[in-house]
């Protein structure tokens, strides 16, 4: 029975051995199909970074055409229940700004930069909205900030201001907080006068705010 | 059959990467079993080429479809395979005997050898042949895989899926039938 069985799987084996072969040419076209399906397959590759580069491309192009460095700053005007009277811009720029007290004010070259830093960054959003909340950082034009003349080497002076002043400028206050020293940057220029405004602490106004509406 | 498994990993990883050296050794060490394979199942020259042509093709367009988890590439070659024949026995029914086939082996006959041994060994496989082809697929396949593919039960069991157990009884009576097909020729006494 072994012998037998021995004898048949030689035999196969031998049919196995004598077996014809696949013909070359099958051998050459696999080669072929293999190259051409991965110069297909590198062509896609490339096709796709070409696309994802030029893609980036556009963006940084646009966002480039789109983002220009401004220091614009907006224009806030006051609420229409406040009267807009000569007096009343008086008492906002000259007095309270003309002579900070020592303690108020904070070193301007120290905050200099700092809002030098700031600056174009925000601007950006600016020119689009005139918001009528207190905005937390932002810059507030002053009714006599003329956008045409230049800021320059302007400075950055940390004051005290009584609420009521905020109001006229355009800062939805009432109610207690009128009476309130609220404390804020003013962005004098190089003539020395003040052009901008913003609120160090927005954010605890508009809490304090809040808290005071019914 | 006896490749490492590791470098028929490295091999179809080098296929992925688009290197031709690493798909023309995959293929020269593949492509006779393949054929034979599919030329046994099939009984068909032509139809053993197309279908090693498609196993080789998938390998191609997906070698990341092979696992090694499942088992060796050798099977996963031989199952693609036996899958296509079968869908091709399937639809044109090819599964006829090889007897119109031209076996031209006229150049191995030296001057020295003896003609009518030879022509009597020719014979011999030529009924061999033939009888092997006139097995049912199933038995047909397990007998090519573990004799003339030399396939352990646990490679052919993964090939064919089924158990090992399975593969031993199919091969056990596909000889039988085998040896009862060529003493009925007058080939086996």
């Amino acid at each position: 029975m072994t012998v037998q069985r021995d004898t048949l799987s030689e035999a196969l084996r031998e049919l196995a051995a004598t077996s014809p072969q696949a013909s070359p040419e099958l051998g050459a076209r696999l080669q072929e199909a293999f190259s051409q399906h991965h110069a297909r397959r590198r062509l896609r590759r490339h096709a796709a970074v070409a696309a994802g580069l030029a893609a980036c491309l556009v963006t940084a192009l646009v966002w480039l055409a789109t983002a220009k460095p401004t220091r614009e700053v907006r224009k806030l005007e006051p609420p229409a229940h406040v009267a807009k009277t000569p007096a009343a811009e008086e008492q906002l720029a000259a007095p309270k700004l003309a002579q900070p007290s020592a303690a108020s004010v904070t070193s301007a070259a120290a905050a200099k930069p700092r809002a030098r830093g700031k600056q174009p960054s925000k601007a950006r959003n600016h020119s689009v909205e005139v918001p009528v909340v207190i905005a937390a950082g932002d810059f507030i034009a002053l009714p006599g900030f003329d956008s045409a003349v230049a800021l320059g080497d302007s400075r950055m002076l940390r004051v005290d201001l009584p609420g009521s002043a905020l109001q006229l400028i355009g800062y939805p206050i009432d109610g207690q907080l009128l009476d309130r020293r609220v404390e804020a940057d003013v962005l004098v220029g190089q003539d020395g006068l003040p052009y901008a405004v913003r609120l160090v602490n927005a954010r605890n106004l508009i809490k304090e705010k809040q808290r005071c509406e019914p | 059959m006896a490749q490492a498994p590791s470098d028929d990993v490295e091999l179809l990883r080098q296929l992925t990467k688009g290197d031709e050296a690493a798909f023309h050794i995959l293929y020269e060490r593949y492509q006779g079993s393949v054929f034979r394979f599919a030329l046994y199942m099939s009984g068909n020259q032509t139809t053993a080429e197309e279908v090693a042509q498609e196993v080789f093709l998938q390998v191609i367009r997906n070698p990341r479809r092979f696992d090694t988890a499942k088992g060796t590439l050798a099977g996963y070659l031989f199952g693609i395979a036996r899958n296509l024949v079968r869908r091709q026995m399937a639809t044109s029914l090819l599964d006829v005997p090889l007897g119109d086939e031209e076996r031209n082996d006229d150049s191995a006959l030296g001057p020295d050898i003896d003609v009518l041994a030879e022509i009597e060994r020719q014979e011999r496989l030529e009924l061999l042949h033939k009888s092997l082809l006139g097995l049912p697929a199933v038995y047909r396949e397990a007998l090519i895989l573990c004799e003339l593919e030399e396939m352990s039960y646990p490679e052919a069991a993964a090939v064919l899926g089924c158990a090992e157990g399975t593969v031993a009884s199919r091969l056990h009576r596909a000889r039988t039938m085998l040896k009862s097909r060529l003493q009925t020729m007058g080939c086996v006494r």
